[in-house]
């Protein structure tokens, strides 16, 4: 079918472009922090509020006073999909999750779920995790998450 | 029903869709552009204002021999032109001009999609940043986030979720021009493939070349016109994230940018669910419907996934929705917000080919990216 007409939207339609990230000066801190290992958020200094993505105003009351904080490292699984192969710039064979992963200090961001299987039975709602970092591409560094083993609990 | 100050004059589709080689999306523009204009009698120069998205509006202009007054280029993805409608009808209040063009054209099947990378991954964007590497660039995957949470938290089954394209394939098959007509069902589609599990390659809407432009003007103007007016009464619209950033959605399950649009439109217009005879929600995804029903307050949370399995939305039932059979059977050229809006209005028009006796009221609802941004616009052919 996609040879002839109109096809479904599918895999031959993902967007190869622009994937590799580019900093800006208001989130250089982040990306610094990624390279050695933190995974650092915006601190509103006025109201206190944690926000990301990071930002040089606080979306809760348009303050200019922002600092960073490293963040625990400790979320949970909100959400996920599983897309059906990985792009080639994270090494990963086969399967990978994309998931919405709620930071304990709040925030919500995009990530994924590696060190298990890329299973609906191994991805459980609200499980917990962890902060890890894996290569993307030319990044030697990207924040990811894993499973927190009921051993480590 | 509420003093309606604006009116559709002109509508139409490009003269093909589905693929359309010999255009380019500017090409498909123009073609809608001209078919719009024959629909209302008007030459372009006789129109005054002009909007368009992701292609310079002065080419547009140039290329039509227009010189409007007024200009928009809105662009916050596929229900772009559903804001534009409601800057139009604010400028024509405004007195800045007296009738506007409409037009979108994507050649999203033949020649790629609009040169919308900027909201896709522009260097340096959130998007582009913290959200694309994470799907692959598969770009189903952040419309998809959500939906396996609204699938545990409500107790939606897969099967449920297979039942929209199923229900709008029967739409489709009275469309003439919709792609796909044969019937399908629940089983086949969970048969195809993996997109972006639990996202499956028939959940997904079509890639199509396709335009569509509308001509609106005072209602008090509107009978002046060869067709009888489709007037706008009531719109909403509303922002929250980028375009691609799910992450960034304060109540992903249920997303309060379609309650305040929703909100608005029924507030302007004076009405409320039960009064609307015909829906179009913008089905990027089998579960954007879903969560359009429950936001604009047609079902309550949890209940739209049985109310289309239960054939509430099909032919023969007690609220019609995508009769043109949606982006998933009919056309989706990449912002498919325009179409939405033709079918609203050859529905009202009594002109659409799977006709709803009596419709009175339409309402099209759009969104942009993944809950994004969104408008909703309810039309009827009653002032």
């Amino acid at each position: 079918m996609e040879g002839d007409g109109d096809a479904p939207y599918g895999r031959d339609r993902r967007l190869k472009t622009h994937l590799d990230p580019v900093f800006t000066p208001e989130t250089r801190p982040y990306w610094e922090g990624v390279a050695q290992g933190e995974l650092r958020l915006c601190t509103c200094c006025s109201c206190d509020r944690c926000f990301f993505p990071p930002s040089n105003v606080c979306p809760g009351c348009s303050s200019r006073e922002i600092d960073w904080r490293i963040a625990s490292g400790r979320a949970t699984l909100y959400s996920f999909v599983i897309n059906p192969q990985a792009d080639e710039r994270w090494g990963i064979e086969g399967p990978m999750s994309v998931a919405m992963v709620k930071l304990e200090e709040g925030p919500m961001m995009l990530s994924t779920v590696v060190h298990c299987p890329q299973t609906i039975e191994a991805l459980r709602f609200d499980m917990n995790l962890r902060l890890v970092f894996r290569p993307y591409g030319d990044l030697p560094r990207v924040a990811c998450f894993e499973p927190v083993g009921q051993a480590d609990e | 029903m509420s003093s309606a100050g604006f009116a559709i004059v002109g509508a139409a589709e490009s003269t093909r869709i589905g693929k359309v080689p010999e255009l380019s999306s500017v090409g498909l523009a123009l073609d809608a552009a001209a078919n719009a204009l024959a629909d209302a009698g008007l030459e372009a120069a006789q129109v005054d204002g002009l909007t368009t998205g992701y292609m310079p509006p002065a080419n547009v202009a140039q290329l039509l021999g227009m010189k409007p007054a007024w200009v928009d280029n809105t662009v916050v993805g596929g229900c772009s032109w559903m804001n534009q409608l409601r800057n139009a009808m604010a400028a024509i209040a405004a007195g800045y001009c007296e009738t506007v063009l409409i037009t979108y054209g994507e050649s999203g099947r033949s020649h790629g999609f609009l040169p919308n990378v900027l909201d896709l991954g522009a260097p340096g964007s959130i998007e582009q940043q913290f959200d694309l590497m994470y799907c692959s660039g598969n770009r189903a995957s952040l419309f998809a986030m959500p939906v396996a949470r609204y699938m545990h938290e409500t107790g939606m089954t897969h099967e449920q979720l297979a039942s929209v394209p199923v229900v709008q394939r029967e739409w489709a098959a009275m469309n003439s021009r919709a792609k796909l007509r044969e019937p399908t069902t629940v089983e086949a589609v969970l048969a195809s493939r993996v997109i972006a599990w639990p996202i499956l390659r028939d959940m997904c809407c079509l890639v199509s070349d396709a335009g569509g432009a509308l001509i609106v003007t005072s209602a008090e103007r509107s009978s002046d016109f060869p067709k009888p007016p489709v007037y706008v009464v009531g719109t909403g619209s509303s922002l929250e994230t980028g375009l691609m950033s799910p992450a960034g959605v304060e109540d992903p399950l249920r997303p309060g940018l379609v309650r305040r649009s929703a909100a608005q439109a029924f507030g302007s217009a004076g009405l409320t669910p039960a009064d609307i005879d015909h829906l179009m929600i913008y089905d990027a995804f089998a579960h954007t419907p879903i969560f359009g029903l429950e936001g604009l307050g047609f079902v309550e949370f949890g209940e739209a996934g049985p109310f289309i399995a239960e054939r509430n939305t099909a032919p023969g039932g007690r609220l019609p929705m995508n009769t043109n059979g949606g982006g998933l059977c009919y056309a989706h050229s990449g912002s498919y917000g325009m179409l939405c809006m033709q079918e609203s209005i050859r529905q009202l028009r009594g002109e659409a080919e799977a006709q709803i006796d009596g419709a009175r009221t339409s309402l099209a609802h759009g969104w942009g990216g993944f809950w994004s941004a969104c408008a909703t616009i309810i039309f009827s052919n009653q002032r």
